[in-house]
């Protein structure tokens, strides 16, 4: 169809300025090259944040004020460990979590990695419909009114979007989360009190307390977010030469998850806590900004719940998705026409439509539906922490790339720590679970 | 029919029926087609021990039975041959028939003249299901036989790791460019820059330019540099630009330092120009002659450069490298060979702006049917032209898009 080159037709001697006109500005370059990196372990990190980290978070403030606060510091370097693993697997290997559970351990490790992928994301996913009804309430509308279309939006926006455009829709939509910050100064706590409870740690022996704990750390390091990332991460199809920009993004990630945790346990400890109110819902929290600072912050928290639900409510689906048809070779993209992928869309749609009708039964206590996930998700964690664990370390996969000594010993004692601390949690929450409620 | 994993982890027995091992794995040979068992790979009391074929008497579900006694003089395994369940099972292949990437579920075994051979891999539920031990279960979905894909129609270089096994993406190369593009965009970025990298510069080029924008970017950046140079100057200076204009701008700059310069300059003075323009979207390699020569020179030319692609039609420019006039290769043919250019061109022609818009190209080159339009600047220097090709998504919905391309190419 077309043609070569005959020298005659040469180059334009004068080059008019264009979209595509190359920039030379050496800081400008890194500095587009670092935001174009910028993605997978920001949204990663503020999704982390999502309605059942938020209704955790306020809970911890609530209960325990400022003494909990101490412990973030170590959910962050935790956080760090993991999720720098999963970026390195995803830029090093070109593949995400599930095709390697498949391709390391088989078909049954992963039918029962999936089976239960499946359950927990199910129930954090109606646990984010939970959050968009709580948040609708917060603002006097009812959940009946929000919910459907919320879910139908979401599904939208990932089936007719594209990946870049709803990447970019969806880093915009985490300023958002500013709103904590905001929240969390005009709720006016005692600032020695909050920098106490920072660098001093204290620990009660008392079951509430510790269930709190692993309450935090369950929230934060989650199974979707290992497989999510690193998908994230093959997507944008990093490689070996850009790893290194992108576990600085991994390490943002991580930092903004913590410091939206720390505010809204800092909001809800200068509220709830102090005035010895209890706390029996995400609402509790943003009705008690209400006197304080008026309905400004009562709506600016609602908002950011809303945000996070939202967000989790688009993602979590998403990943489970991909990554069971990843794990058993269906095709899978968003990009595919329905019929081509009948299995995609159906985990998808159906993952949405599970969300959204559970919150809508009438009488359902969102409180539960919020709780239920950290038990369902303390449970898988460290399974697939230990899957993980064995393919980083294997050189057939991972090549030089495998974890050094001082990676291992972190990533195994925080996996040890996590097993034993989930263990104990799942327990104690299941008991609770059975007794309180 | 066997399949691989009802044979896998069985014990294996001697002569006498005493049991010398498990059976870990089916190596074979891919020099063949359906390739026979080359050896068996068994765990022999915790080591990894290779027992050639001509020992082995049969390979059954219910054990493995050796013609003879277990040596103990038998070999480590064979690291450089394909194992079928290491490297084979649960892996991502290539289904050049179906044009698609499946997984392996199971690969089929088949018994011919005293030997066991690979028929093909299963990719179906029923695989699945049989995996966890749910054979029967299978039944209940309509009681299908396993949908099979012939070992012939398979390309499993995309499961190998490279480092330790060379195996040609063969089948891979030879099909058409559209249908390895469709295949490769099912891929991440980082597999299929490494399909890319193993396919011959030419093949590689073209599947390139057939692949969405998106993973264009995405693929050319995680290919190796010198690779990724290498297939671009393979390009059409036009479709090169338009993958390096998506690629962030220190890739782009670090490829076209690697490519011929000559090549580079081309693409260089492309990507200057604005995406949805004519200059954006022309191609400027281009067949142009001197209005003053005569068609027999006009033909010599065409020889000596020997375009690979197809050619329809020569501008023609004047000493200044204006736009005068074209040439269709009909009007080349039957015209005599010492008629000058200038008598035999058609000078009516339609010309574009470097910087008109897209759509005014498209709805010219469409209204006055034309396979392609030269592209001129204000002054009237020819720079390049832009074919039906290059505007055919403006002007038809996307799936038109590729089925054309796939009719065409």
């Amino acid at each position: 169809m077309s043609q070569v080159h005959a020298g005659e037709a040469g180059p334009p001697e004068a080059r008019p300025p264009g979209r595509r006109a190359m920039m030379r500005l050496g800081s400008i370059q890194r500095l587009v090259l670092i935001f174009a990196i910028l993605g997978p372990g920001v949204i990663t990190g503020v999704v982390d944040d999502d309605a059942t980290g938020i209704a955790g978070y306020s809970l911890a403030g609530a209960q325990f004020g400022y003494a909990l606060l101490w412990s973030l510091l170590l959910v962050t370097v935790a956080l760090v460990v993991v999720q720098e693993i999963s970026a390195r697997m995803g830029a090093i290997t070109g593949k995400g979590l599930a095709d390697l559970i498949r391709e390391r351990f088989g078909v049954k490790i992963t039918l029962f990695a999936m089976v239960t992928l499946l359950v927990a994301n199910a129930t954090t996913t109606v646990a984010e419909f939970a959050g968009i009804a709580a948040a609708a309430e917060l603002f006097g509308i009812s959940r009946y009114l929000v919910v459907p279309p919320a879910a139908l939006v979401v599904f939208g926006v990932v089936v007719f979007g594209t990946y870049r455009k709803v990447e970019i829709g969806l880093l915009i939509v985490s300023l958002v989360f500013i709103s904590y910050l905001i929240t969390g100064f005009v709720a006016q706590p005692h600032w020695p009190s909050v920098a106490h409870g920072t660098f001093v740690p204290t620990i009660h022996l008392t079951l509430p307390f510790l269930t709190m704990l692993i309450g935090l750390i369950g929230t934060t390091i989650t199974p979707w977010g290992q497989f999510y990332l690193q998908s994230a991460v093959v997507d944008k199809g990093l490689s070996e030469r850009e790893y290194k920009s992108a576990r600085i993004d991994v390490y943002v990630g991580s930092f903004i998850t913590n410091v939206i945790a720390f505010f809204i346990i800092v909001t809800a400890a200068a509220t709830l806590f102090v005035h010895g109110q209890p706390a029996n819902t995400v609402s509790d929290v943003a009705e008690s900004l209400r006197p304080l600072a008026g309905n400004f912050a009562a709506r600016l928290f609602a908002i950011g719940l809303l945000n996070a639900s939202l967000m989790a409510a688009a993602i979590l689906p998403l990943s489970t998705a991909y990554a069971i048809c990843e794990a058993f070779g269906w095709e899978r993209s968003v990009s595919r026409p329905l019929r081509e992928a009948p299995v995609f869309f159906g985990l998808f749609g159906g993952l949405l439509a599970i969300g959204a009708l559970a919150v809508l039964i009438p009488g359902v206590p969102l409180l539960v539906l919020l709780f239920l996930p950290n038990v369902v998700g303390a449970i898988l964690l460290p399974v697939i922490l230990i899957l993980t664990l064995k393919i980083v370390n294997d050189p057939h996969i991972m090549g030089r790339w495998v974890n050094s000594r001082t990676q291992n010993i972190l990533a195994w004692s925080t996996t040890i720590v996590l097993l034993v601390l989930t263990a104990v949690y799942a327990t104690t929450a299941i008991l609770q679970f059975a007794g309180v409620i | 029919m066997s399949f691989l994993s009802q044979v896998q982890g069985r014990p294996v027995f001697d002569a006498d029926g005493a049991q010398v091992g498990q059976l870990r794995d089916l190596v074979i040979n891919t020099d063949v087609p359906y390739p026979p068992i080359h050896s068996l790979v068994v765990n022999h009391h915790g080591s990894l021990r290779s027992i050639p074929w001509s020992d082995v008497a049969s390979v059954t579900p219910s054990g493995t039975a050796l013609l003879g006694k277990f040596k103990e003089g038998y070999l480590a395994p064979p690291d450089d041959l394909i194992w079928l369940a290491r490297d084979v099972l649960d892996k991502q292949i290539v289904d050049t028939s179906g044009v698609k990437l499946v997984r392996v579920n199971d690969v089929a075994l088949t018994p011919l003249n005293h030997q066991l051979r690979v028929a093909g891999v299963d990719n179906s539920t029923a695989g699945l299901l049989r995996r966890v031990g749910l054979e029967r279960a299978a039944g209940l979905f309509g009681k299908r036989r396993p949908r099979l894909i012939d070992w012939e129609q398979v390309d499993i270089g995309p499961a190998l790791d490279e480092v330790r096994l060379k195996v040609p993406f063969d089948r891979l190369q030879r099909m058409r460019p559209a249908d390895i593009a469709d295949v490769v965009s099912q891929m991440s970025p980082g597999e299929a820059a490494d399909v890319m990298e193993a396919l011959d510069e030419e093949t590689a080029a073209r599947a390139m330019a057939e692949l969405p924008d998106r993973h264009q970017a995405a693929v050319l950046a995680a290919m190796e540099p010198e690779e990724a140079a290498d297939v671009l100057e393979e390009m059409e200076p036009d479709e090169a630009a338009d993958v390096l204009g998506d690629v962030d701008e220190q890739t782009a700059e670090e490829l076209m330092r690697l490519m011929a310069p000559e090549a580079a300059e081309e693409v260089r003075s492309l990507l200057a120009y604005p995406e949805d323009t004519a200059g954006g979207l022309m191609n400027s390699a281009i067949i142009s002659v001197g209005h003053h020569s005569t068609l027999g020179e006009a033909v010599d030319l065409l020889r000596e450069m020997d375009p690979f692609d197809e050619v329809h039609v020569l501008f023609a420019v004047d000493d200044n490298g204006r736009f005068r006039g074209c040439l269709s290769l009909r009007d080349l043919l039957l015209a005599s060979p010492s008629a000058r250019v200038a008598d035999i061109m058609r000078s009516d022609v339609e010309t574009v702006l470097v910087d008109a818009p897209d759509e005014e190209v498209a709805q010219k080159l469409v209204r006055y049917d034309l396979l392609a339009i030269p592209v001129v600047d204000s002054d009237g220097h020819l720079k390049g032209a832009v074919t039906v090709n290059d505007v055919l998504d403006l002007v038809t919905p996307r799936s038109w898009h590729r089925r054309a391309r796939r009719m065409m190419g």
